[in-house]
């Protein structure tokens, strides 16, 4: 039996960009467009071979969610105004906005590799583009996130063949073993998150979220870059990318529960942080005193506190986490230095874990398991040799062996 | 200077000021009565339904709010659709402060499209004419006042005191005037506030959180998360303008154009 319907508000909204005064750099905000969207896709053409080249097997109007298809979007939020685009593993809709090539290095590196590898399968998508438009744009996402699933599927040691479809039900499908497609939505307006999470998932949000479309079992990544004040595109990236782990993690062997917050916080930072960005997806709590400079910068923070024992989050304490709304930065901090130290130690038992928490029964109702504590405990014993104690003292020694101290 | 095409922002403010800044727009959406296709696992169905009548498209945006409504229809030619309504060269502070009386609502591009749901709130006065970006309005669609989105700030401002004047016993200028004063102290408290976080949190990393020196300066937080709470609270009450009681003839909801909702 599915969980409840799982909707994550993520405020994801640490920024030096902010910090700094500087102004915000998120895509497509300088938006000139006026009126729709072109219907073909100007790099494919619509043409199969095309396609393939770039990973893309279908456009809208598409299925999309709980019986609904793309149409009735357009319908809710304008015609012509969403690319939509279909690979192996997503359907994204993407209504960024047109916009200059970032000046600032380190995005405009990240974006140009991109094109230049979208450009390398195709030609006809240019190589360096000045100027990103809104189909452009869907085309780097579909590759990050492809290349994103590819990553993940990595790390936790599986393929698409561990996933045949077996039938119609949560953990039968091929997607990591969810029967549909995950879904993303990247929209420039927080209008059209809003109506959309009115209107399709009976929520209210405007920035990030991502929801369980129970209809038709699938998980959706959707954002608004105009909410991210002070994003720039690396920090978009991350963001989506770190939404997407989330929903990935959860979907794998079917959305029946989610893994301890620790261990699919700790992965989706992981994961995410591979793109070099100045954000980082938390929320200070009011309680906590973070100094701005460094923020970013997890190796150094969570090394200076791993100094103090007093300030380490014991093992059995971050097991037992089930509230996001009450992790901190130094909570998230912590988690992601836990799942390094895991992954850095045994890659293929640390895949083995997380394999092993997402193949238990649900609890009643669709519940988180109530042994998967414990459990978390056990596989920790088997695959690692080490209970909470070892794990919180190895863990320390590891940091403040490895970790750089400025 | 804002960035191009965005929302001209003043990144002056502090956090808790940009918070008190925002405009809480809705986004309504009009939810056609039940499809029982759109109910069925892999079947699709796409929303399509006419024009409501203007009385309960206005009743529908509305809801319960009793606050003059601000309807602003959002445009791709905009570059940022809240330019119709905030300037790109002026100060909006104060733009930004009277809308907290308005019940903002924002609608997309379409609303104009010949099946929008709600196409009456925004049809054109008369045949020919362009309809407003944006207008004010009472909560039941009354006093209907469009403006094209190019409209100077002073008149603006003098729209919004308009409707002001005619829905709250209270005056909004007064509130305004101390508002701008609470806002500055509040980037006071909070410029003030993340300074000693940052000092909690260096003298933590470097000497433990045992550190005798963190005491004064946890007490120093204190005293200024007390002193913003008492910003804020103030910021309620100043809000908190009395409605006066509802006219007894209050101008009719103007009459829908062509639509065959129901």
């Amino acid at each position: 039996m599915a969980a409840e319907p799982r909707r994550r508000t993520l405020a994801a909204l640490v920024s030096f960009g902010l910090a700094l005064g500087l102004p915000a750099q998120a895509p497509g905000r300088a938006a000139d467009r006026a009126g729709k969207l072109p219907t073909v896709d100007p790099y494919t053409r619509g043409e199969a071979e095309a396609m393939a080249s770039l990973g893309v097997v279908g456009y809208g109007p598409m299925p999309w969610a709980d019986g609904k298809s793309t149409a009735a979007v357009d319908a809710v939020l304008g015609e012509g105004r969403i690319v939509w685009l279909e690979t192996a593993h997503y359907r994204l809709g993407c209504a960024l906005a047109p916009a200059a090539m970032p000046e600032e290095a380190k995005v405009k590196k990240a974006l140009l590799e991109d094109c230049a590898a979208l450009h390398k399968k195709l030609a006809r998508v240019p190589e360096r583009p000045k100027r990103l438009e809104t189909w452009l744009w869907a085309h780097v996402y579909a590759l990050r996130l492809e290349r994103h699933y590819a990553a993940v599927s990595a790390l936790l040691g599986v393929s698409d063949a561990d996933f045949p479809r077996r039938g119609p039900g949560l953990g039968e499908g091929p997607y990591l073993g969810m029967p549909d497609k995950y879904l993303v939505l990247l929209f420039q307006k927080q209008s059209d998150l809003s109506r959309y999470a009115d209107r399709f998932c009976g929520a209210r949000e405007d920035t990030s979220m991502r929801h369980f479309h129970q209809g038709s079992n699938q998980l959706l990544t959707a954002c608004a870059t105009e909410g991210l004040e002070g994003y720039d595109d690396n920090s978009v990236h991350g963001h989506v990318l770190y939404m997407a782990t989330n929903n990935l993690l959860c979907g794998l062997r079917g959305y029946l529960y989610p893994l301890p917050l620790w261990l699919s916080e700790g992965i989706a930072h992981w994961l995410s942080r591979q793109v070099d960005s100045d954000t980082v997806n938390v929320q200070i709590l009011d309680s906590e005193a973070v100094a701005e400079d460094k923020q970013a910068n997890w190796p150094v923070k969570v090394r200076r506190r791993a100094q103090f024992e007093e300030l380490c989050i014991p093992f059995a304490t971050m097991a037992a986490w089930q509230d996001f709304a009450t992790m901190g930065y130094h909570a998230h901090a912590q988690a992601w230095s836990r799942v390094d130290y895991l992954i850095q130690r045994d890659r293929a038992a640390f895949a083995g874990l997380v394999g092993a928490l997402k193949s238990l029964p649900p609890g009643e109702g669709g519940a988180a398991p109530t042994e998967l504590v414990r459990e978390t405990g056990r596989q920790l014993g088997s695959r690692f040799g080490l209970d909470a104690a070892a794990f919180d003292r190895e863990w320390r020694e590891w940091v403040l062996r490895t970790y750089p101290k400025k | 200077m804002a960035p191009e095409g965005g929302a001209p922002i003043d990144y002056r403010r502090g956090r808790t000021a940009k918070k008190v800044l925002n405009i809480d727009w809705a986004h309504p959406v009009w939810q056609a009565p039940a499809d029982p296709a759109a109910a069925q696992p892999g079947r699709t169905s796409a929303v399509v339904d006419g024009p409501l009548p203007a009385a309960k498209a206005y009743a529908f945006v509305a809801g319960e709010d009793r606050r003059p409504l601000l309807v602003l229809r959002e445009c791709d030619r905009c570059k940022g659709t809240d330019h119709a309504l905030l300037s790109r060269t002026l100060d909006n502070e104060q733009t930004l402060l009277l809308t907290r009386w308005f019940h903002c609502i924002k609608l997309p591009t379409h609303v104009t499209g010949a099946q929008h749901p709600l196409r009456n709130l925004f049809a054109a006065p008369q045949a020919g004419e362009r309809a407003p970006h944006l207008f004010f309005a009472d909560s039941d669609g009354g006093n209907r006042r469009g403006l094209t989105g190019e409209q100077t700030q002073t008149e603006l401002w003098e729209t919004m005191f308009e409707y002001l004047e005619r829905t709250y016993a209270t005056d909004a200028r007064l509130a305004i005037r101390e508002l701008r004063i609470l806002l500055s102290q509040l980037d006071k408290v909070d410029g003030s506030e993340q300074e000693v976080k940052s000092r909690i949190d260096r003298e933590t990393e470097k000497n433990g959180p045992r550190s005798e020196k963190l005491k004064p300066m946890q007490a120093e937080l204190r005293k200024l998360q007390k002193e913003r709470d008492g910003l804020l609270a103030r910021e309620q009450e100043l809000r908190q303008l009395a409605f006066k009681p509802p006219a007894k003839a209050a101008a009719k909801v103007p009459a829908p154009a062509a639509g065959h909702g129901g």
